[in-house]
């Protein structure tokens, strides 16, 4: 049940909502605190009427702070909420296991992952989770001020938007009441003499209001600049459809300028904040020190699978640092695959990653059997979801995504070869990181694994014995391990499907060799360019050529941009209201004659390991699906940019890659002033 | 029912016409490979100046159009050692030509010999290699002096000239249409029909195919130019032969006819200029404007192909519905059984239906000339003139006609004895003509739309089983260029729709329900989804689309444009 979407309530449920009894409901409304009307279904109390008296009523939201019995928020989070109770006070409950559940969609309590539902639930005994972002301190700065711009927020479902919206009413209106969206998703709220519009979401109003609401807030970004100031959370595609009215077209051109990256004008009265653009990897630290806290797991004490738990066992080896910062380095990962997590889908996977969807009673009857396989829920196999259901799979988004960075399928000989044999090593370092790495532990289901792995060893697997196939289908889960817990970061970030993953990681983090790297990369273009196996790599060749040739392709060569008007560059996406924003690794190509602005194209990750597997003698068709139109795209660019002025240079030139001796080499006709053939 | 339906072009009546040019209009046959449609084209449109609508009687202009022999150039760069049919002819003609470049247009250099390196830069732009004679191959025309039209030997002697060089081109003709088979010609009616009632737009297109023909790859141009120019001054040295050189003495005489195209009023051709319209527009490298116009020229060409054989679509208006056609892509590499057979199977099905509509064709075209012979005495004999004259019958192989005459004989006899009557006697002899016109159509119309999609992407594997549609990446790149004006960027959902509306490509679930491909095959729907994401994401791999927050993806052609509207 939902405040907002309800006009009136029956008595039991204002009992339930307000936490007192009948009686008491009768002496309200003989004090005329209450009211009843007519409504469907017979006489009922008017919600706002409900909500006015519990906004009153603080000691109501102290209760439910403290965790005790119900006055809690509303109907529906009073039964969360006295769950709660009745669970902790039960041995081997831990409510925290449900709160973290809460935000797992895959069970049916997930309504921690929305704020309006959050905001109102008793708090878990560690505190409630509050990420102090950079945004959030950049809008309070914002709005704190005397006449602050209006401000529109984007982003994707579950950013965060209306969490921002209620944080902005609350330091705006230094109320810590809950916020109460009317039905229309607006609330206004004045200070100072100065008025505050809040939306929370634009889609959620008919098309007719949404307008009117554009149209108000144009007249209030203007040069006028009078009337309230907005801030409006909206989903874009629904903004742009709006904006398309005739007479909002100076709202728009600002918008849409905004959105496209450009940064508003100084005398603009309109900020755009694109919450796409925030790299959600910077939160996942807070998120696992939030979950990682002592007082979260005090509802553990007295549970009979204390010892063997791998919900407890998960939160705390993720708070090790080394985890922390590989887990960060998957979502980091994923930014630069252009994939954007929002903050609801990293709760929910950091949740699932710690609970595996399970609750205290699955693990205590688990934990009961001697056969159980709760090792496999351990926090590395959660990650990737490696025993969720299709159908759960579909729900925590993120593990869609990691399942392309998958380490537990990638057979690399020296990380199995630790695996296996890394106790017998020659150095006495490998051998105790291995001592380190597979000491029993819950999430080896103590001894279990070594055993499994001793009869490897002894050739069991010759013999047929289960036990050493068992072993080799644990490979992939020991994989997994590795990358989050391996000493050596280096070999535990190539067990991604990217070779150059820790290449491309130095280089934006400014560590790495750039003009080494440029070099390669220019050979790796050259080559993607060409189609050919050149070895040049002092020289950009710009060919173009026709793609359908029947015999050897011969690129005719129409730009030649020598190395040094190639740059590349670590740089930051710098946006004020963001930390840090992503870096991205930038490549560009300036022109050779000096006269037309450069050309400049973002290396992502998938870029950076097509070419420089190219480079290397790689073949064509690895990432060739992912990137061949990329590299045909800059082709477009950099001759649309450079060849006139290049052709004017050339007209006399023919050059082009020709076979000779079995090797492709430069080759060239020339007309001579006479209009005669030369080589 | 005239004799003449309406047309666009020059329909010859009197000559009669093949099953599938019937239907599909003046001529489409297996023969011509994949890039001969642009090469055609091309010729055609340099052949006319750069004019678009000339050769048609409803329009003024030009009657014929020029061909370009090139005979010079094209001996130079595919005649070799390894010709198939070695002619003293030509090899004398090569030695005179190289004889003539050593002498005049080359510099003594101590490097590679220049005309080996001028060859093989030539080569690299062979369009048309197949095996076939150094006359029938084609280069890419990265400049209008690589252009030149089919060209075949006549096997009886030719009278020699008194021009040695003139000599051995004597036997040479440019009216063979083996390859040429006048597919170009349909695409030049089909853009023709469609700019003519939008000057603007016509003027546009020839402007700008006439500047990738001849302001771009200047260099190339010239070399070409200084080859084929060389062999034409031998040609033209004295007492050449004046009747088939002008005053520049490179050029035939304007003699190419145009066929024709039937409904020169349908809404399609329009949206096609339109489409070429918008390709031109978007300033990209010359080379990947021809070669991404050549990939939406065979496109055009087969959506054509199905349009006519379905008349499906649904005319509101001024705007086309193609939704009926449903053509269902996999963007998932095949990867979903469902939807990969629902799209394999629409692949065959799209087969099965030229070959229904050409039968349906035939019937309907006997029933109605028998419905003007009611009481005619020479009934079965004017029938069997009458329909033969139409579908050209006497084009056919001999051992073919006798079997149907056969047949037809029989059938008559049945009719003179009573077993038949008139109406059944109809009925059956439509059932003999399409069998004899089935075979021809079958053999030599229907693996068009195969070779077509196959060679621009439009389906996949190119050999093997599980064939179905799917969109490639030059095919891509074309139909978004060719619907997304520069800095004129369209929502993806909305892109799909057009995708869906204009050329019936179903790739979400909403075309999928609206197409009716849904019931048909209640596939989960899910599929639908995952197919319209894959295809998301290589746009935005391909920097064709850029994503913003909720699921907003806009669909951009970001390069320049050559037209500046206003």
């Amino acid at each position: 049940m939902s405040l907002s979407h309800n006009d009136h309530y029956t008595r039991e449920e204002a009992q339930g909502i307000l936490g007192v009894s009948a009686a008491e409901i009768r002496r309200l409304v003989k004090q005329g605190e209450l009211r009843y009307e007519f409504a469907a279904g017979g006489h009922k109390i008017p919600a706002d009427a409900v909500r006015g008296l519990l906004a009153k009523n603080t000691g109501t939201a102290k209760a439910a702070d403290r965790g005790e019995a119900a006055p809690a928020a509303n109907g529906g989070k009073a039964e969360d909420a006295s769950r709660g109770k009745t669970r902790a006070g039960k041995a081997g409950h831990n409510p925290f296991v449900d709160h973290l559940n809460g935000y797992v969609t895959v069970s049916p309590e997930h309504a921690s992952a929305f704020d309006e539902f959050s905001s109102k639930v008793a708090p878990p005994p560690g505190g409630r989770l509050e990420i102090e972002t950079r945004v959030e301190e950049f809008l309070k700065e914002r709005f704190s001020g005397r006449r602050p711009s209006s401000v529109i927020l984007t982003g994707n479902a579950g950013d965060g938007k209306t969490y921002l919206c209620r944080r902005i009413f609350e330091a705006f209106s230094g109320e810590e009441t809950p916020i109460e969206w009317g039905d229309d998703s607006q609330v206004t709220v004045r200070r100072d003499g100065l008025e505050l519009r809040l939306v929370k979401d634009l889609s959620e109003i008919d098309q007719q209001e949404g307008e009117r609401v554009l149209r108000d807030l144009q007249t209030a970004s203007g040069p006028q600049d009078q009337g309230p100031v907005f801030l409006i959370a909206a989903n874009e595609g629904r903004l742009r459809a709006l904006l398309r009215q005739d007479d909002l077209e100076e709202l728009r051109r600002k918008a849409d300028a905004q959105l496209r990256g450009e940064s508003p004008a100084a005398d603009d009265r309109l900020l755009v904040i694109n919450l796409n653009k925030a790299t959600t990897s910077s939160y996942v630290a807070r998120v696992i020190t939030w979950i990682a806290k002592a007082e979260q797991w005090h509802g553990c004490e007295g549970c009979p699978a204390f010892d063997g738990c791998p919900i407890r066992f998960n939160a705390s080896r993720l708070a090790e640092r080394r985890v922390t910062e590989r887990l960060t380095t998957l979502y980091r990962v994923l930014e630069h695959l252009d994939v954007h997590v929002t903050v609801r889908d990293m709760l929910i996977h950091l949740a699932y990653v710690v609970t595996g969807g399970l609750s205290c009673d699955e693990v205590i009857r688990e934990h009961r059997k001697p056969d159980h396989d709760l090792h496999t829920r351990s926090y590395y196999q959660n990650c990737w979801g490696s025993r969720a259901s299709v159908a759960d799979l579909r729900k925590v988004a993120v593990v869609n995504h990691l399942l392309a960075l998958d380490v537990g399928d990638q057979s690399l000989y020296e990380v199995d070869d630790f695996i296996i044999n890394g106790e017998s090593a020659d150095r006495e370092d490998v051998r105790s990181e291995h001592a380190r790495l597979f000491a029993p532990a819950v999430d080896l289901k103590g001894k279990y694994l070594e055993q499994r792995r001793y009869a490897y060893l002894r050739g069991d697997a010759v013999s047929g014995s289960s036990g050493a196939e068992e072993f080799l289908r644990m490979l992939p889960h020991c994989r997994r391990k590795l990358f989050f817990e391996w000493q050596d970061e280096e070999k535990a970030t190539r067990l991604t499907p990217f070779q150059f993953l820790p290449d491309y990681l130095k280089l934006l983090g400014g560590h790495g060799a750039l003009d080494r790297a440029k070099s390669e990369l220019v050979a790796g273009l050259n080559r993607a360019l060409t189609g050919l196996f050149v070895t040049r790599r002092d020289v950009l060749f710009v060919t173009s050529q026709y793609a359908h040739a029947v015999e050897n392709p011969v690129p005719m060569v129409r730009v030649r941009i020598p190395e040094l008007n190639v740059a590349l560059l670590s740089e930051s996406e710098d946006l004020e209201w963001s930390e840090g924003g992503r870096r991205n690794l930038m490549l560009k190509v300036a022109d050779p004659w000096a006269g037309k602005p450069p050309v400049s194209e973002r290396i992502d990750l998938l870029r950076f390991e097509y070419l420089m597997r190219l480079a290397r003698g790689g073949t064509y068709n690895v990432l060739a699906e992912e990137c061949s139109l990329f590299v045909r795209e800059l082709k477009d660019n950099l001759l649309t940019s450079f060849a006139a002025s290049s052709d004017h240079q050339q007209d006399r030139r023919l050059t082009f890659f020709g076979i000779e001796d079995d090797e492709y080499v430069l080759k060239e006709l020339r007309f001579d002033d006479e209009g005669k053939l030369w080589t | 029912m005239t004799d003449s339906p309406a047309h666009y072009g020059n329909l010859e009546e009197a000559e009669g016409y093949p099953l599938a040019d019937r239907i599909f209009g003046h001529r489409l046959l297996n023969g011509q490979g994949w890039m001969e449609y642009l090469l055609e084209f091309l010729n055609v449109l340099v052949g006319f100046d750069y004019r678009l609508g000339q050769g048609v009687p409803d329009e003024d202009g030009a009657r014929g159009y020029r061909r370009h022999a090139r005979y010079g150039l094209r001996r130079f760069v595919f005649y070799s050692e390894n010709e198939k049919t070695k002619d003293p002819r030509d090899d004398e003609a090569l030695g005179l030509l190289r004889e003539a470049l050593e002498r005049t247009a080359v510099s003594e250099s101590g490097g590679e010999d220049p005309l080996s390196v001028a060859r093989e830069l030539l080569r690299s732009y062979s369009a048309v290699e197949a095996s076939r004679s150094w006359y029938a191959k084609s280069l890419f025309p990265v400049h209008e002096n690589l252009l030149f039209w089919e060209a075949a030997r006549r096997k009886r002697a030719v009278m020699g000239h008194s021009n040695r060089a003139a000599s051995l081109d004597a036997g040479m003709e440019l009216g063979a249409r083996n390859f040429f088979a006048r597919g170009g010609e349909i695409y030049y009616l089909i853009l023709s029909a469609g700019s003519r009632r939008r000057p603007g737009q016509r003027a546009f297109i020839e402007g700008q195919l006439k500047r990738l023909l001849t302001e771009s790859n200047s260099s190339i141009g010239r070399l070409a130019g200084l080859i084929d120019g060389t062999w034409e001054g031998l040609r033209s040295e004295p007492n050449a032969d004046a009747r088939h050189a002008d005053e520049n003495g490179v050029q035939r005489l304007p003699d190419g006819t145009l066929g024709w195209i039937p409904d020169p009023d349908c809404a399609l051709y329009r949206d096609m200029a339109q489409d070429v319209e918008t390709l031109l527009r978007a300033e990209l490298d010359p080379l990947e404007s021809l070669d991404l116009l050549a990939h939406l020229t065979c496109f055009h060409l087969l959506i054509y192909i199905y349009y006519r054989t379905n008349l499906a679509a649904e005319e509101n208006g001024e705007e086309l519905h193609l939704g009926k056609l449903m053509l269902p892509v996999d963007c998932l590499e095949g990867q979903e059984a469902t939807l990969r057979q629902a799209s394999a199977a629409r692949y065959k099905e799209h087969e099965q239906l030229q070959v229904r509509r050409a039968r349906g064709y035939v019937r309907e075209r006997v029933r109605a000339l028998a419905t003007g012979m009611a009481g005619d005495e020479n009934f079965v004999k004017n029938l069997e003139d009458k329909a033969g004259k139409y579908f050209n019958v006497k084009g056919l192989g001999r051992a073919t006609r006798d079997n149907h005459e056969k047949e037809v004989g029989r059938l008559k006899r049945k009719l003179d004895s009573g077993e038949l009557n008139q109406t059944e006697y109809v009925e059956r002899y439509a059932d003999e003509l399409e069998k004899l016109l089935l075979d021809r159509f079958r053999g030599r119309f229907v693996p068009i739309h195969r070779k077509l999609a196959r060679s621009i992407g439009f389906v996949a594997p190119f050999q093997g089983p599980s064939q179905r549609y799917v969109l490639g990446d030059n095919l891509l790149k074309a139909l978004v260029l060719a619907s997304v004006p520069p800095g004129r960027p369209q929502e993806y959902a909305e892109f799909l729709n057009d995708l869906y509306r204009r050329y019936g490509i179903v790739v979400d679930q909403r075309a999928a329900r609206a197409s009716g491909l849904y019931d048909r095959r209640p596939v989960n729907a899910e599929y639908y989804d995952n197919n319209r994401i894959a295809l998301q994401r290589k746009l935005r791999a391909a920097s064709l689309l850029e994503e913003y927050s909720d699921a907003t993806a806009l669909v951009v052609n970001g390069y320049g444009d050559l037209r500046q509207e206003g």
